[in-house]
């Protein structure tokens, strides 16, 4: 129901009963907040959105406060300024000074804050907190004394990831984000998905950083070094690129990866085409099987998905596919393939991934993922590792020239593209099976997609005799529900199912340049879909490089491939 | 007492007592409810204070003595282990009733007291100790010389309503609290009035939280009532962990069938059918006996499905808490009774709409729940009786401290301080000079000589900027430093403080800092070190004003009280402390001042040795000197010296 406010003196129509704070803000006031997260229970803990309203002694959090008719608000008088002035001096009073050291300098909420409040002195003096940063973990780097405590990164991690790695240990000033009993991240039930990276206001968190690694292979003579691209990464480059030049960043991104020394450039999604081929041929054997006791059959492509089903749902891994991610049958291609027919050494060739993921990281350590002791993938480079490479090497994508990618991996078909978001691999998939089952000459379809990018999605293809159900889910939290509510109803009319850790898909991964709300995804997405309209082919077997090296190769998961030659 | 004839007791108890509204027509039924209330006996009756502030004086060793002794003698009599009747200073406290005679107290009985006294008294003399007193009662014979308790000063300004089974009553037996009255407000509530009436009378009566807030617990059932929802809940918060009062803990060791039959009246009254008693795991004692009391209530069909077939079904479960401070903040509470983190959350919604599981909550303090079933009993225009025009009944608090009698009383709301501290506390103990009472760490008040004249009423406390508090009465003499009891208070709620908010976590951390500035001096003159040490001094009132403001819940609200109210009564003191770096009480190690007497000083060299950081110089067999520049006020030269020698200024 509408009902009128009054703000710092001026009259508002807003909704009764939503929060003071989203009111306020949709009428372009300007409330800081550190703990807000939109689409979240509001906690209340770091009070910077207080706001003074009539009739009520204390200040009261306008993000938890809901709307009342006729309230009389003020946002900005004195008492409200100094406390919130007060209130970010007393978080920087033992917060560590090294700005200039820190990863999230010129990027920090903190920073932006104490700008934002004229923090120009030291009030109150404390001694800097001292706590061991957590380094333990494949992917995801702690420093607890650079935290400040908002929660954040564990409300996501419960109520997205339903995991809890993370939580709140001790009382008062030695309150504590970590993981249980004191232990590494290693050691805990994290499923490497970064979320909390892109949650988290300060350096608290990061990713485990390998661009030293890159750097000192670049450096290295002997090593040629290889760069895989996978195509949602040029997605989240194109985002951040300036209108003129947002058609050529693939072409850019080659050419600048060429200028700091890599030997190659290649496309991922050769690899992603022959991942959805996989995939789609293991379904059609399970459609086609007589006991369909494997059916749905359940994507692969994530391995935060893996580790979680493999920690928390044993029971759930038989049912997915047994292929490889395309980041890995990428490196193993360059590694096995291309090294042959280009007579180079394994060991001289360095695989760098660039993907908008985090849990590649801690992928790329799998036993599983090496031959003879040498690892498919040497280095995983996030987006926002991508940026800092560059700036470091003083490139800059706006004025660059443009140079092809290099063969025989320069291509991706649409199908490849779509796996970036959450729905599109379910797609990728429903074309190719209409390939091996239907005979179809259809080239592409669109499943029908709500306006939402979380709500749980399935649709039904008819495909050759068979009605196919497909389904798709992004983070965790949807996965298991809709899992749990698929093994209760005991429906057997869904047979493929795309699971995707993050929200939105890789859209939103972890590994995407920091982005406050859940607005990027969607904007991603967008990107991606005028990308597919240019693609060479729809179909992933259209891709004729994939085609080829499909029918030659065995990619399945957990099978040691051996040297065919 | 043979098992049948312990059933036929329960029977007639249900039948002729609980269940008949004539119970008080009858007097068959009065007389036997008097034996089994043991208000009669028909064998001499022994009653040991065992309250946990019993067996800290060593009750329990009574308690054996007296087992001993009757084992020795082979006499047969009933021994009972009570809960407290309050007056701690006189612990251990036996009580003995002989057939036909009026019971008699004896404080202070300590093991070694106990043989002469029962020597005398099962024969029916007075012994040589000095009774404490005698129960007034006309049907009873006399002590001949003995004071009557009612008469002691102790409990003369007293009004007992909460207490007046407490230390009399055998705390786990259900038999004798219904015979003393109880569980009749709850079978007459759930035969004769709705829920909305109970309400409606809390309501009217005008009773307040007791917890410290002083919301009326009325409203605040009317808003769980009317909230409809499939499941309610009503949880008893018995999560006392204010420094310095204990009264919950003891009215619940003394009387637990009175929490549980106020707890079972306030389910009915918002339609909760189960109810949670959330206690502090500390209190092993009082968990026992309230154990034990449910099951008893459970065996009597009390608690349960279906109540006397009134359809009323009502589960009473006891929880015990975290040991965390925090968790007596209602939506803390919640959250740890849910099985999370005890931590605070925002209000709106409060958790009469939405609580415990989503559910609408109804939290009540434990002394607020004692007083339901009496005004359900005499009704609200009884119960606006006792006290003054804002604030209804009476209040308990627990006395500790530098005043003679120290221990748990119930005084009717309107009274004076200066009446508790004088009269009932007996006035100050020791040589030294009244300086204040503190009323409980939540409420961070002080009550000084000026305000003594107050009286005990939430409007009048608040009108002099303090508040009631929990309960705890704790009296300070000159011997006390004001900035270090600030300190102190300050310290608790930085370790206590949840975490959740800034204003708290980091707030109470940097006015700890600051108060640690103020009671130490500079181990050398930096002038950075000055210049923190006033900066922090000059913060700290801007600093409390936004703690109290900002913060998320009750408790860190109510952190900064301790020191702006130190700083309001107690300014000089500080300004001492800041300026001339000087403790009045010489309660602040850290600012002392040594130095060495020359005349005492034989030069053994023993401090010089022992001195951490070589301020002490001086050559063997003549007169050290400190270097005070260097001295850290450790201290160490002090407890070395053999011929008293070091001084302190």
């Amino acid at each position: 129901m509408e009902c009128k406010i009054e703000v710092n003196h001026k009259t508002l129509k807003v909704q009764e009963g939503e929060s003071l704070l989203s009111a306020l803000r949709q009428h372009g006031f300007k409330i800081p907040t550190m703990c807000h997260m939109n689409r979240f229970s509001p906690t209340g803990a770091c009070r910077l959105c207080v706001v003074e309203v009539e009739g009520k002694s204390d200040l009261i959090t306008s993000c938890s406060f809901p709307v009342e008719a006729g309230m009389k608000v003020q946002t900005n008088s004195q008492r409200v300024i100094k406390a919130r002035k007060s209130l970010v001096e007393l978080l920087l009073s033992d917060h560590p000074d090294d700005c200039l050291y820190c990863q999230r300098n010129g990027h920090c909420e903190l920073q932006w804050l104490a700008a934002e409040m004229n923090v120009k002195e030291r009030k109150y003096f404390a001694g800097k907190q001292k706590d061991n940063p957590d380094y333990s973990s494949t992917s995801v780097a702690r420093d607890p004394a650079k935290c400040v405590l908002c929660s954040r990164c564990v409300r996501i991690c419960e109520e997205v990831q339903r995991v809890t790695a993370i939580d709140f240990i001790s009382r008062g000033t030695r309150t504590k984000v970590n993981s249980a009993f004191h232990k590494g991240l290693n050691v805990s039930s994290c499923i490497h998905c970064g979320q909390c990276i892109q949650v988290c206001p300060t350096a608290a968190l990061t990713d485990i950083s390998h661009l030293e690694k890159v750097n000192a292979a670049l450096g290295n003579k002997k090593k040629q070094v290889m760069f895989v691209i996978s195509p949602a990464a040029i997605v989240s480059v194109t985002e951040l690129i300036q209108s003129k030049s947002k058609n050529k960043v693939r072409a850019r991104l080659t050419a600048a990866l060429k200028r700091l020394g890599a030997s190659k450039v290649f496309d991922s999604g050769t690899a992603a085409d022959i991942h959805v081929m996989e995939e789609a041929r293991q379904l059609a054997e399970l459609i086609r099987s007589k006991d369909k006791k494997d059916l749905p059959l359940i994507s692969s492509c994530c391995p935060s998905w893996i580790r979680y089903a493999e920690g928390f749902k044993p029971q759930l891994t038989q049912h997915i596919a047994k292929v490889k991610s395309p980041g890995h049958i990428a490196g193993s291609l360059i590694k096995l393939n291309y090294a042959r027919e280009h007579d180079v050494a394994m060991e001289d060739i360095y695989t760098v991934s660039v993907t908008p993921c985090v849990a590649k990281k801690y992928e790329a350590s799998w036993e599983e993922n090496t031959h003879k002791g040498v690892s498919e993938v040497d280095a995983v480079l996030t987006v926002r590792e991508l940026f800092l490479l560059l700036r470091s090497f003083g490139l800059n994508l706006e004025q660059i020239e443009e140079e092809e990618m290099d063969a025989p991996y320069n291509h991706s078909s649409a199908a490849a593209i779509k796996l970036g978001y959450s729905g599109g691999k379910a797609e990728s998939v429903a074309q190719e099976l209409f390939n091996i089952m239907g005979g179809s000459k259809k080239e592409a379809f669109r499943f029908m997609q709500p306006k939402s990018i979380t709500s749980k999605r399935e649709t039904k293809v008819k495909i050759g005799k068979t009605q196919v159900g497909f389904a798709w889910v992004s983070s965790i939290a949807e996965a298991e529900d809709y899992l749990n509510e698929l093994g209760e109803s005991k429906r057997d009319d869904i047979h493929y199912i795309e699971v995707m850790a993050c929200l939105g898909g890789c859209a939103g991964g972890g590994g995407q340049p920091i982005s406050r709300g859940f607005e990027q995804p969607k904007a991603r997405k967008k990107i991606s879909v005028e990308m597919e309209k240019k693609a060479a082919w729809q179909k992933a077997s259209g891709n004729t490089m994939a085609a080829d090296l499909f029918e030659r190769f065995s990619f399945r998961q957990n099978e040691i491939w051996e040297d065919p030659f | 007492m043979s098992l049948d004839a312990k059933l036929e007791n329960r029977q007639f108890l249900i039948n002729k007592v609980l269940l008949d509204p004539r119970r008080d027509e009858d007097a068959g039924v009065r007389k036997s409810l008097s034996y089994i209330s043991g208000e009669r006996v028909h064998k001499a009756l022994i009653y040991v204070g065992m309250a946990t502030c019993g067996k800290v004086a060593g009750a329990k060793k009574t308690f054996l003595a007296i087992q001993n002794y009757l084992q020795d003698h082979d006499i047969d009599v009933t021994l009972v282990e009570g809960g407290c009747v309050g007056f701690c200073r006189e612990e251990p406290l036996v009580d003995v009733q002989l057939p036909g005679k009026a019971r008699i107290s004896f404080g202070n009985v300590t093991s070694d007291k106990v043989q002469p006294l029962l020597d005398d008294i099962l024969n029916n003399n007075l012994p040589e100790q000095k009774p404490l007193g005698q129960y007034q009662n006309p049907i009873l014979q006399q002590w001949d010389g003995v004071p009557f308790m009612e008469e002691h000063v102790f409990f003369a300004g007293q009004q007992r309503l909460l207490m007046d089974n407490c230390g009399i009553i055998d705390p786990v037996s259900i038999e004798s609290y219904i015979a003393k009255g109880g569980y009749w407000s709850f079978t007459d509530t759930i035969s004769t009035k709705t829920p909305a009436q109970v309400c409606d009378i809390i309501d009217k009566s005008g009773l307040a939280g007791r917890g410290g807030g002083g919301y009326s617990a009325g409203k605040k059932w009317n808003a769980a009532l009317s909230t409809v929802s499939d499941n309610k809940y009503l949880v008893c918060n018995a999560v006392e962990s204010d420094p310095g009062s204990y009264m919950n803990r003891a009215i619940i060791e003394s009387n637990p069938h009175r929490l549980i039959e106020a707890v079972l009246i306030a389910a009915y009254a918002i339609g909760a059918g189960k109810a949670y008693i959330f206690i502090r795991e500390e209190f092993s004692l009082a968990i026992s006996r309230l154990e034990k009391a449910i099951s008893q209530a459970r065996e009597m069909g009390i608690i349960g499905h279906h109540i006397f077939e009134s359809g009323v079904n009502i589960n009473v479960a006891v929880k015990k808490g975290a040991r965390a401070f925090v968790c007596g903040e209602e939506t803390a509470l919640i959250n740890s009774l849910e099985g999370k983190r005890a931590m605070p959350s925002s209000k709106p919604p409060y958790p009469a709409e939405k609580g415990l599981w989503d559910h609408p909550t109804i939290v009540n303090n434990v002394e607020t729940l004692f007083n339901v079933p009496l005004i359900l009993k005499n009704g609200s225009e009884w119960f606006h009786d006792t006290g003054t025009k804002r604030s209804k009944g009476t209040k308990i608090f627990t006395l500790s401290g530098k005043l003679k009698n120290y221990g748990t009383v119930e005084v009717p709301m309107g009274m004076t301080f200066r009446d508790i501290l004088n009269d009932i506390g007996g006035g100050m103990a020791g040589e030294k000079d009244f300086k204040a009472i503190v009323l409980g760490i939540n409420s961070g008040s002080y009550i000084t000589e000026e305000t003594l004249d107050i009286k005990v009423d939430f409007d009048e406390l608040k009108s002099i900027g303090g508040a009631l508090g929990s309960g705890a009465f704790v009296v300070l003499d000159s011997g006390v430093c004001m900035v270090d009891m600030a300190k102190y208070f300050t310290a608790f709620f930085k370790n206590e403080s949840c975490g959740k908010c800034i204003p708290c976590r980091e707030g109470t951390a940097r006015m700890l800092e600051v108060m640690e500035n103020v009671t130490r001096r500079p181990s050398d003159n930096q002038s950075f070190q000055t210049l923190e040490r006033f900066k922090g001094v000059m913060q700290l009132k801007n600093l409390a004003g936004v703690i109290s403001e900002t913060s998320l819940c009750s408790l860190g609200k109510s952190s900064p009280y301790a020191i702006l109210n130190t700083l309001k009564h107690f300014k000089k003191e500080f300004d001492a402390h800041i300026f001339e770096r000087k403790c009045a009480a010489n309660i602040c190690t850290d600012l002392r001042i040594y130095h060495i007497d020359v005349d005492a000083c034989t030069g053994c060299t023993a401090c010089f040795k022992k001195c951490p950081v070589d301020a002490i110089i001086g050559s063997p067999r003549y007169p050290h000197f400190i270097v005070q520049d260097k001295c850290i006020g450790c201290g160490t030269c002090f407890d070395v010296c053999k011929f008293n020698a070091v001084l302190i200024k």
